[in-house]
């Protein structure tokens, strides 16, 4: 029985390996043409990005986006979570459904209302957004913010209030708790929803396709134009950095948080208290 | 103190809030307003409100593009159960360093652009890819792979095979080791006891991840594009290729507004069933 679970394991994890794999061996083809068996090994697609003016643009876009909307997603996500676990709110659990709704819409409708807004504004007030980054940043923001609240409030809600309570009847002041007691111990939830905020505001692509125009192409759109119209291993070259980019960003959020999403056997003996609505399953 | 409490609450949520509602409510509504104005590519939009460009999604060739968008999602979420379900066993009965490594390998492709995994396929798949060399090199004839359904359908299980297993995981993970033991300790075979114990209160993750797969399914757009291109093409193709080659902003609105609705009704459809299910398993 174990062995018959440890081979569809197997299988499947084959399954999940198989994409990634194929573009890192055509990223060090000797030639452009794929070859089988392979005659060597080269590293020339890595050297040729420089003469890729779209694609490196688009990395330097995606890079900026990700930055920009992560620190946003921070500033919004960090005091909902708080304000969530902390706050005694009634109607907590709609509100967490509510700001968890972006999630489950579909990207590219989304990036066409985002974009009818824009042309709305425009038709208004005169204000052009068109062209821009910053409609890509309003949309990157909106589905980030999931990814901050889930894993901040979920670090929260595993720290003792007791605490905090403690250090306000030594003396401390609210914003001093709030700095030296609350946040520090949430650390590994804001780093974590860090990571996953910026990971996916960098490899988005159906929602900023609509966006997307000119200069403010990112990374994964610019990656989507070149491969739809010809074969290019240089375009193998990035997606590689971006996939080595990717399991970084995995194993970095697993060495903070422990086992990342999956619980391990010892958090559920120990913490049986009901994860916030929502939390669970991982979307 | 409690009332002041909660004042600050409100006040730290409500950024938050607006955003959602800036950009995801109003950009919604403003869908629903120009699926209303008449179908074509006119500028600026005028006339109406009517139910035209609704209607006119009753004719071809969006019927038969959304059935064949509602197959494939089908039969994706067919596959990633089938596949998925003895992976977040095997996962939620490993420890450790094993475990880690595991988890490792499923959420790794989650932090990957879709389009560069579409890519991965598209290389796999294409007659000039690994598939067709490694048959050419053989010498059997090429077969490629690329620019069909099953090409599409393959594409979407691996990409959503992740979140069936955290979700299954997720539910496996919260089954209590004694209620196994219980039923073995009266009389259960160890076959009978995992399908009368573990397989049920597996069901809400399986709602919650099938849910997820379908409507995610429903709603993709690099996949179907890159490795079905015109001949798979999805209802979300159309809305793109409205908007972009035809100009006809509001039928592609209208067929927004359509999917997102469907992909509601799911949800919520997912969501009843998930308390129904609870409610006659904990009697609550």
């Amino acid at each position: 029985m174990r062995i018959a679970l440890a081979a569809a394991a197997a299988v499947a994890y084959a399954v999940l390996l198989l994409a990634p794999l194929a573009v890192i061996v055509y990223s060090v083809s000797p030639g452009a043409a794929l070859e089988i068996p392979p005659s060597g090994a080269s590293l020339r697609w890595y050297a040729g990005l420089v003469d890729q003016p779209r694609l490196i643009s688009g990395l330097l876009t995606s890079l900026l986006l990700g930055a920009v909307a992560t620190g946003a997603a921070l500033a919004t996500g960090i005091p909902a979570a708080l304000a969530l676990t902390r706050g005694s709110l009634p109607g907590r659990e709609a509100f967490l459904a509510v700001l968890l709704s972006p999630l489950s819409l579909p990207g590219l409708v989304l990036g066409l209302g985002v974009l009818t807004s824009a042309a709305v504004l425009a038709n208004a007030t005169g204000i052009q957004t068109a062209g821009t980054l910053l409609p890509l940043i309003a949309a990157h923001l909106l589905i980030t913010i999931p990814w901050v609240v889930r894993s901040v409030a979920a670090s929260l809600e595993s720290t003792d209030p007791a605490l905090e309570d403690q250090a306000r009847s030594l003396g401390a002041g609210p914003f001093a708790t709030l700095f030296l007691v609350t946040l520090p111990s949430a650390r590994a939830g804001i780093v974590a929803g860090a990571v996953s905020a910026f990971v996916i505001s960098f490899g988005n692509f159906a929602l900023s396709l609509l966006l997307a125009s000119g200069r403010t192409v990112t990374l994964p759109v610019a990656i989507y134009e070149t491969v739809d119209r010809y074969q290019d291993p240089t375009v193998a070259a990035v997606s590689t950095l971006t996939i080595a980019a990717a399991v970084a960003a995995a194993v970095l959020t697993d060495r903070i948080s422990g086992p990342l999403q999956t619980r391990d056997s010892s958090s559920r003996s120990g913490d049986r208290r009901s994860s916030p609505a929502g939390l669970e399953p991982v979307r | 103190m409690d009332r002041s409490r909660r004042r600050v609450a409100g006040l730290l949520l409500l950024p938050a809030l607006l955003v959602v509602a800036v950009v995801a409510a109003v950009p919604i509504g403003l869908l629903f307003r120009v699926a209303l104005y008449p179908p074509g590519p006119v500028a600026p939009l005028s006339g109406g409100p009517a139910l035209d460009s609704f209607a006119g999604l009753l004719s071809a060739p969006y019927p038969s593009v959304a059935l064949r968008t509602l197959r494939l999602s089908l039969l994706t979420t067919v596959l990633v159960t089938v596949l998925g379900f003895p992976v977040a066993l095997f996962l939620s009965r490993s420890r450790g360093l094993s475990r880690r490594v595991q988890t490792l390998l499923i959420v790794s492709p989650l932090l990957m652009s879709v389009v560069v995994r579409a890519y991965g396929w598209m290389l796999i798949l294409g007659r000039q890819g690994f598939v067709g060399e490694t048959l050419a090199a053989l010498s059997l004839p090429r077969v490629g792979l690329l620019h069909t359904e099953t090409a599409v359908l393959l594409a979407l299980t691996e990409s959503f095979l992740p979140f069936m297993i955290l979700a299954l995981a997720a539910s496996l993970d919260r089954i209590d080791p004694d209620l196994l033991a219980a039923a073995r300790g009266l009389g259960a075979s160890s076959a009978r006891a995992f399908l009368a114990v573990v397989v049920p209160l597996t069901l809400p993750g399986f709602i919650a991840g099938a849910s997820f797969v379908l409507v995610g399914s429903l709603s993709a757009y690099a996949v179907p594009a890159l490795l079905g291109g015109s001949a798979a093409r999805t209802f979300v193709m159309e809305i793109y290729e409205l908007v972009t080659i035809s100009f006809d902003w509001p039928t592609a609105a209208a067929a927004s507004v359509a999917l997102l609705l469907f992909a509601s009704a799911l949800l919520g459809g997912a969501a009843l069933l998930s308390r129904r299910r609870s409610a006659r398993i904990f009697g609550t």
